[in-house]
């Protein structure tokens, strides 16, 4: 007993010895702030888009959408039970898969368009084939013991989800059994985001932390602090050295990944509202966040202000998506409808 | 955490009256101890060394990471966004006639 307290005590320690020793490391290169830095770029301006589409057929809460690599299929969630996948360019519905559960909370669309996804309060990620003459169930990945709270393809064959039970798991659709379990979280996993080389991913928590994965190892690379609530949004700045954030405490950061630490907050005093999404523009200079307000407020990325806002929805905007070219922004909300606006 | 709702997880029950006030105050000696320790929802030691020595372990690897200064993560940064800003349509707009999300205005010639 006395020596198990003896080498707690010792590693408790240690512990706090490595953690001042990150801080100390951080603070040495921490030599300016972003916003600082970015003086002398010239300012954006209002950014101002058009409602270009309100897409109707959901009949309650849209919980989650994802853009196709197509640019022009877009699929939504729906706690109606129901997926809907969209022709964007026609405002058309091009399929309609109905769920087992309707407790939806993510939806994903594979790579090659072939297959979505889905899992929420049942725990369950279903793959569903959507090429088929019907869609059909591909497979059920039950194993989380929590909600299923994102998910991400990697291919045809591997898909990435994120849970409530805390975990991320990596799975393999064609034995549909787990590939690599990623421990680390000590909150709700609510996000998660892919490197586009597929190397590494990063996840957001209930915890109030942001960690950098290697996807093949397992392992935890780097985990980012500052946020004081949960973390509902995570994405990759497109050059991938930098991830954004977007929390519960209704605000969101940039944290650079080589620097290690929070480069720049998007905070506002009359932003008073969680933000719930948020995808970036082609040259990252837009961060499009989604809020508890009904609006998507956008941000100028690298000098940290509000620089427009997308408002039309009657309420909490859930998710938000920028499709691969670039072209427009999709806003999905409680409200039932989907805009796309560029 | 209320001193019911813990008792009744770890599966105590509190038995007649008479014997109550001692057991109540064991179980609350008990609870003080098992909550005492930050990494929760462990009841052995074991686990509690073992948890501490991973958390070392992940630390360890998390120091090690190799850091370039803020000001020059800035820069790339910036110079990310400004090559690419012409080929963003969202920040240089989208041509009207090229819209694909915008409804065709002009009248075709049937």
């Amino acid at each position: 007993m006395a020596a198990e307290k003896a080498e707690m005590d010792a590693l408790k320690k240690e512990c706090d010895g490595l953690r001042a020793q990150i801080e100390a490391a951080r603070k040495a290169v921490n030599d300016t702030t972003m916003t600082a830095a970015a003086n002398g770029v010239a300012p954006l301006g209002r950014v101002q888009l058009k409602l270009r589409k309100s897409l109707k057929g959901h009949l309650a809460k849209i919980y989650a959408m994802h853009w196709s690599e197509d640019s022009r299929q877009m699929v939504s969630a729906s706690q109606d039970g129901k997926l809907l996948v969209w022709d964007t360019f026609t405002g058309n519905k091009l399929v309609a898969v109905p769920l087992k559960s309707a407790w939806v909370m993510s939806v994903a669309f594979s790579p090659s368009a072939n297959l979505v996804a889905s899992g929420g309060l049942d725990n369950i990620c279903t793959v569903y084939n959507i090429k088929a003459a019907s869609p059909k169930t591909l497979r059920e990945l039950d194993a989380h013991t929590g909600y299923l709270s994102c998910c991400r393809f990697l291919s045809d064959s591997e898909i990435l989800t994120a849970s409530g039970d805390t975990t991320c798991v990596l799975w393999d659709l064609e034995t549909g059994k787990q590939k690599m379990v990623y421990t680390n979280h000590i909150g709700d996993c609510m996000s998660l985001a892919l490197s586009s080389d597929m190397n590494m991913f990063i996840s957001g928590a209930c915890d109030s932390l942001a960690k950098l994965w290697d996807l093949r190892e397992g392992t935890c690379k780097q985990t980012f602090s500052g946020h004081t609530s949960d973390i509902n949004a995570i994405s990759f700045f497109p050059s991938g050295n930098a991830i954004i954030t977007g929390s519960d405490d209704c605000s969101c950061k940039m944290y650079d990944l080589r620097s290690d630490q929070e480069v720049t907050d998007y905070t506002d005093a009359t932003l008073n509202a969680g933000v719930t999404s948020l995808a970036l523009s082609n040259s990252g200079r837009l961060i499009f966040a989604g809020y508890d307000d009904f609006n998507c407020h956008i941000w100028d990325s690298l000098k940290g202000e509000k620089v427009g806002v997308l408002s039309g929805h009657d309420n909490r905007v859930s998710c938000t998506g920028v499709p691969a070219d670039g072209m427009g922004v999709c806003t999905g909300s409680w409200d039932s409808f989907l805009k796309l606006w560029n | 955490m209320h001193i019911e709702h813990f008792l009744s997880i770890s599966g105590v029950k509190l038995v007649a009256s008479g014997e109550r006030g001692e057991i109540f105050s064991f179980a609350l000696l008990l609870y003080n101890i098992l909550s005492s320790d930050n990494i929760t929802g462990n009841m052995t030691s074991n686990s509690n060394l073992s948890n501490m020595r991973r958390l070392v372990e992940q630390l360890k690897l998390e120091a090690s990471v190799e850091r370039i200064k803020v000001s020059q993560a800035a820069a790339e940064l910036q110079q990310f966004c400004l090559q690419n800003a012409g080929k963003d349509a969202l920040l240089v707009g989208v041509p009207t006639g090229s819209n694909p999300f915008r409804e065709p205005r002009s009248c075709a010639v049937v």
